[in-house]
């Protein structure tokens, strides 16, 4: 009695709502929504490469300008990792595109994976995206000699003192400090109840 | 294989989908926009439907699997859905008794753990217990345990809001 009761009032519930489809026009505006999605990456990923490049194009000119040789290491280290962000990013994009063809089980795993590998990702923040440009901006800053002995690109920023060197170094530090905190507490606030929740799920979907 | 066409396969499927959607609406989401970034995600796979089960049984995974990817976003509130103009939702205004049992039955629904409410939902649909096992990825036998117990919760919570309500 019960099941059928059940399933009177769930599809009982459809009379009171209306979904109107207009066939003809559905799969142009799902094509549109489509292509439209298509020119949000490709113009973002542009904007990444554009602004790779401009920061690639910057510090090849510094390497070959700047006098000081811990300075011209600094800036051949800034272009590797600016390379390495592009790659790094791109990569773990590719990881959200997820086959909604498998099981709700299959999928919950692939779904766990996913969001596990983006809390990996932000908690080594730190190690990938925090730490090189603050070591490279303290062998590009301590590296310098005196800007004042020598006229090229960077020399305007370069600080001459080494107090002014030190103060620079430490507010770059709390800087980059705050962007790995940041990441590092989204991870946690936001990225781990989610695993928690999945794996609960796939807990509760074992039991019998 | 002969493919209906999508439009046809939602046409047919939408008042299915839509009951699964309000079931697993939660803030910032409506079951509206569940319903629209189902319809755009399950067009997106349609080409990859192999016609291995009904078709509807693969609309119901779909509807499952874009509802856990929705639920699980870490920047929910940050995330737009997709908005379809040729889909339109009317709904009637009068309160009607069917319409206050079913909000019991949701609400007897969404407080069953994340895995029950994916299994009641397709049994609810008159989906056939190996049907829903394909669709979750459990055994025919498993599936029939699970709601044999499910059953017992969901009917002692409309026994429970019943007797409130009359």
């Amino acid at each position: 009695m019960i099941d059928q009761e059940l399933k009177r009032i769930w599809k009982g519930a459809s009379s009171s709502e209306r979904i109107t489809i207009n066939k003809t026009q559905l799969l142009n505006q799902l094509k549109d929504k489509m292509d439209k999605m298509d020119r949000n990456i490709k113009a973002r990923d542009k904007r990444e490469i554009y602004a790779s490049v401009a920061g690639i194009v910057a510090f090849s000119l510094a390497a070959w300008d700047i006098p000081f040789i811990l300075s011209k290491i600094a800036c051949f280290f800034a272009i590797g990792w600016f390379i390495y962000v592009i790659y790094r990013l791109k990569k773990e994009r590719k990881g959200e595109a997820t086959d909604l063809n498998l099981s709700f089980r299959d999928q919950l795993e692939q779904r766990k994976q996913y969001i596990m590998g983006q809390s990996k990702m932000l908690k080594s923040v730190v190690y990938w995206y925090a730490l090189p440009p603050f070591l490279m901006n303290l062998l590009l800053f301590l590296g310098a000699g005196d800007p004042d002995s020598a006229d090229f690109f960077l020399s305007g920023i370069i600080p001459g003192s080494l107090v002014e060197k030190v103060i620079i170094v430490v507010f770059l530090g709390l800087f980059y400090g705050y962007i790995a905190w940041m990441n590092y507490s989204t991870a946690k606030k936001n990225l781990d109840p989610l695993v928690e929740q999945i794996e609960q799920t796939q807990r509760e979907l074992k039991e019998e | 294989m002969i493919k209906e066409p999508f439009e046809e396969v939602l046409a047919a499927n939408k008042e299915p989908i839509y009951r699964i959607c309000r079931i697993y609406a939660t803030p910032p989401y409506e079951a509206e926009d569940l319903f629209q970034e189902v319809t755009f995600q399950a067009w997106k796979s349609y080409k990859n439907f192999e016609g291995k089960s009904k078709v509807s049984t693969w609309m119901y995974r779909v509807a499952l699997n874009v509802c856990l990817q929705m639920k699980t976003k870490h920047d929910r509130k940050n995330h737009q859905t997709i908005t379809i103009d040729a889909i339109q939702f009317s709904s009637d205004d009068s309160t009607t008794e069917d319409r206050e049992r079913f909000d019991q039955l949701k609400a007897c629904i969404e407080v069953l753990p994340e895995s029950d409410k994916s299994v009641i939902v397709l049994y609810l649909e008159d989906l056939p217990y190996k049907e829903i096992g394909n669709v979750l990825g459990l055994t025919e036998n498993h599936v029939a345990v699970k709601m044999k117990r499910i059953k017992a919760k969901l009917a002692d919570c409309m026994t429970l809001k019943n007797e409130r309500y009359d």
